[in-house]
C-alpha cells in the first residue's frame, strides 16, 4: 500500500472513530490488555499465584509422594510413588504398593519424636525470650526519646547484617570452654551438647528484626492508652504488657511467628554446637541425616521424616494467622 | 479525699517553660477548674499532679504525702482523658474493673463497685460491650465509671467533654456536677471552654504562659479581674480595654482617660 492511499484511508474516517484494523489473536488480546487494564492485573495476579504455589507447593508433594514409595523402588518418581502399580489391586493389595507404613517407620528407626520436641522446644524458648527482650526494646525505641537514639538502633540492626557463620568460631570456643561454675548443672562443664549453646546465639541472632518490627507497632499505641494504664495502677512495664502487647498483638505474633520457623528450621549453629544425638538436643534436620546408614540412604523415610517435621510448624502458622490479620486497635480513641 | 497542693513547680521542656513556678491549693471536695488558651501549661500541671510528667522543680502534696517522686499508680489519683482512652481490646467491665484487678481486690467486691459505678454513669447492662461498638457518650461514661471506680481521693479531668457534640456536652456537663455531688471528692477539671469553666467550678485558676493569672470563684474571676489578662480572657464578648493614667494620687485616685479614647467617648456620646 503506497503512502498515499494510506492518507487517503484515514481521511474517510471521523474523528473518535477507529477503523476496523485486520488484527489477529494476539494483537485482539494486547488490544483488549490495552482498554481494560483491571483484567490485565487480574491475569497477572492469577499467573503469579500459580507460579508461587506450583513452584513452593509442587516440591513438598513430589515428597509425599517420595515417602509413600517402598524401599526397593525409589527412582523415576514424579507425580505418582515409585511403588504405585493398580495392577496390585486385583491380587487383594487394597494400599496399591503405596508404602503408608513409612510415618510410623519414621520414628521407629530413629527416635525423631525427639528430634521434633528438641527442635520445638528450642524454637518456642528462643521465641520467648525474644518477644520479652524485644518488647523492652521495642518500648524504648518506639515510645520514648533520648538522645544517640538513631545510632543506637542502627547498631542494633548492624547486627543481623553479619552472616551467623561470622559469630560461629569464637562462640564455640567459648561454649566448649569448661568452666569450674557450671560443673555441677553441665555434664562436663562447657555449653556444649546443652540447649543453652543454641538458645543464646538463636536469641542474639533473630532479636534485632524483632526489635525493628516491635518497635514499629509499639510506637503506633497512643500515648493516652499508656497514660490511662499507669493511672489506673500500673507500672511502665505492666503498661507494656497489659495494654500495649497485646493491642499490637498482629505485630507480636509477626515477630513471633518469624523468630519461631527460623529457630526451627536452623540447622548450621544446632549442627555444630552438638554431637547430632536427640539426647543432646541436636535439632529436626540432624534427625533426618539419621536415615543416611552406611551401605543405604533411606529416601522415603527422610521424606516422610520432612513431612512429619513441617507439621508442627504448619499448625502453629495456622493459629497465629488469626492473631496477624487481625486489627484489634479499631475504636481505641476518639480522634 | 484529699486537699491538693502544688508548691513552686517548675516544668521546663529544653528551653521551653510549660509551668513556670506554679503555687497552688486545692481544698477538698472542691471542684477547680484550669482555664487557659491552648499550649498555656494547663494539661502539663494536670499531668504533673497525676505523676505522668515529673516536674523539674517543685513539690506536689496530696493530703499529707509529698507525691512528687511517686509513679501515677501510687498517687491516688483517677483520670478521665481527652481522647477517653478506653482499653479497646477489653470489654465495659474489664474496662472499669481493671484498676481493681491490678490491686488484687477480691471478686465480689470488684462485682458489687463495678455495679456501683455503673449505676452512677447510668451503664448497667452493657458490660459486655465492646469500645468500638458504643456511641462517644457512652464510651466517656465507661471512662468516668473507670475513674469513680477506685474511689481515688482527687479525680482529673482533662478536657473529658471536647469531642462530645454540643448537646451531649451539655448534658454531660450536668452529670459530672450531679457526680461531683454525689462522691463529694476533689475534683481538678481542665478546659478551654469557658461555659464549663463557669458553669461547673467552685473556683477557677486562670493560666496563661505556664503562670497561674488568678484563682477565685467564677463571679469574682468575672466582675473583679487580678489583671488584664484575665479581664480579656473570661467572658464573652470580652471587656473593654480602655487606656488610662493615673493622674492624682490624692485620697481616690482620679483617672484620665489617653486622648484619642476620650475622643471617640466624646463622639460615641454625641451620637449616641
Amino acid at each position: 500500500m503506497s503512502e498515499e492511499s494510506a492518507a487517503e484511508k484515514l481521511k474517510e474516517y471521523s474523528p473518535g472513530e477507529e477503523p476496523e484494523l485486520d488484527r489477529g489473536p494476539l494483537e485482539q488480546w494486547a488490544a483488549n490488555m490495552i482498554s481494560n487494564p483491571e483484567r490485565a492485573y487480574k491475569s497477572m495476579f492469577y499467573t503469579a499465584t500459580v507460579f508461587f504455589l506450583v513452584t513452593t507447593l509442587f516440591p513438598f508433594y513430589w515428597l509425599l509422594m517420595v515417602a509413600l514409595t517402598q524401599r526397593g523402588s525409589l527412582q523415576n518418581i514424579i507425580f505418582l510413588p515409585g511403588s504405585f502399580d493398580p495392577t496390585l489391586l486385583a491380587e487383594g493389595e487394597v494400599t496399591m504398593g503405596i508404602n503408608f507404613f513409612a510415618f510410623v517407620e519414621v520414628f521407629t528407626t530413629v527416635p525423631f519424636h525427639r528430634y521434633i520436641f528438641n527442635s520445638f522446644v528450642i524454637a518456642a524458648v528462643t521465641t520467648v525470650i525474644v518477644i520479652v527482650v524485644a518488647s523492652l526494646a521495642g518500648y524504648v525505641f518506639g515510645r520514648l526519646q533520648f538522645r544517640f537514639k538513631g545510632p543506637l538502633m542502627l547498631l542494633v540492626l548492624i547486627v543481623s547484617f553479619f552472616p551467623p557463620a561470622a559469630f560461629f568460631i569464637p562462640l564455640n570456643q567459648l561454649f566448649n570452654t569448661p568452666v569450674d561454675v557450671m560443673r555441677p548443672i553441665l555434664a562436663d562443664g562447657t555449653l556444649y551438647n546443652t540447649p543453652y549453646a543454641m538458645l543464646i546465639p538463636f536469641s542474639a541472632l533473630f532479636m534485632p528484626l524483632s526489635i525493628f518490627i516491635l518497635t514499629t507497632f509499639y510506637s503506633q499505641i497512643p500515648d493516652g492508652l499508656e497514660d490511662a494504664a499507669r493511672v489506673e495502677g500500673t507500672t511502665r512495664i505492666g503498661a507494656l504488657f497489659r495494654v500495649i502487647a497485646p493491642l499490637s498483638a498482629p505485630g507480636v505474633a509477626t515477630a513471633g511467628v518469624l523468630t519461631f520457623i527460623a529457630v526451627y528450621n536452623e540447622y548450621f549453629f544446632s549442627s555444630l554446637m552438638t554431637d547430632g544425638r536427640e539426647h543432646n538436643w541436636a535439632p529436626l534436620v540432624e534427625g533426618i541425616l539419621r536415615y543416611q546408614g552406611q551401605h543405604e540412604v533411606l529416601f522415603n523415610l527422610m521424606a516422610a521424616a520432612s513431612i512429619a517435621g513441617v507439621i508442627p510448624v504448619a499448625l502453629l502458622v495456622v493459629v497465629a494467622q488469626e492473631k496477624i490479620v487481625s486489627g484489634l486497635t479499631s475504636g481505641a480513641l476518639k480522634e | 479525699m484529699a486537699d491538693v497542693q502544688l508548691q513552686h513547680i517548675t516544668k521546663r521542656y529544653g528551653d521551653v517553660t510549660a509551668v513556670d513556678d506554679m503555687n497552688l491549693e486545692i481544698r477538698d471536695g472542691e471542684f477547680v477548674t484550669f482555664v487557659g488558651p491552648s499550649g498555656c501549661g494547663k494539661s502539663t500541671t494536670m499531668e504533673t499532679i497525676a505523676g505522668l510528667t515529673l516536674p523539674t522543680e517543685g513539690n506536689v502534696m496530696i493530703g499529707e504525702r509529698d507525691v512528687t517522686n511517686l509513679p501515677p499508680k501510687d498517687r491516688g489519683v483517677s483520670m478521665v482523658f481527652q481522647n477517653i482512652a478506653l482499653f479497646p481490646h477489653m470489654d465495659v467491665y474489664d474496662n472499669i474493673s481493671f484498676g481493681l484487678r491490678l490491686r488484687k481486690y477480691e471478686e465480689e467486691e470488684i462485682d458489687r463497685r463495678v455495679e456501683n459505678a455503673a449505676e452512677v454513669v447510668q451503664l448497667e447492662g452493657m458490660m459486655d460491650r465492646m469500645p468500638d461498638e458504643m456511641s462517644g457518650g457512652q464510651r466517656q461514661r465507661v471512662a468516668i465509671a473507670r475513674a469513680i471506680v477506685r474511689n481515688p481521693d482527687v479525680f482529673l479531668m482533662d478536657e473529658p467533654l471536647a469531642n462530645l457534640d454540643a448537646k451531649l456536652r451539655v448534658h454531660m456537663r450536668t452529670e459530672l456536677q450531679r457526680l461531683h455531688k454525689e462522691l463529694d471528692t476533689t475534683i481538678i477539671y481542665v478546659t478551654h471552654d469557658q461555659a464549663e469553666a463557669m458553669t461547673m467550678s467552685d473556683r477557677i485558676a486562670v493560666i496563661n504562659s505556664g503562670q497561674l493569672q488568678q484563682i477565685d470563684p467564677p463571679l469574682v474571676c468575672y466582675n473583679e479581674p487580678a489583671n488584664l489578662f484575665v479581664a480579656g480572657f473570661i467572658g464573652s464578648p470580652s471587656m473593654n480595654f480602655i487606656e488610662g493614667e493615673v493622674t492624682d494620687t490624692g485620697s481616690a485616685p482620679n483617672t484620665s482617660i489617653s486622648s484619642s479614647t476620650s475622643e471617640r467617648m466624646k463622639r460615641t456620646s454625641a451620637t449616641g
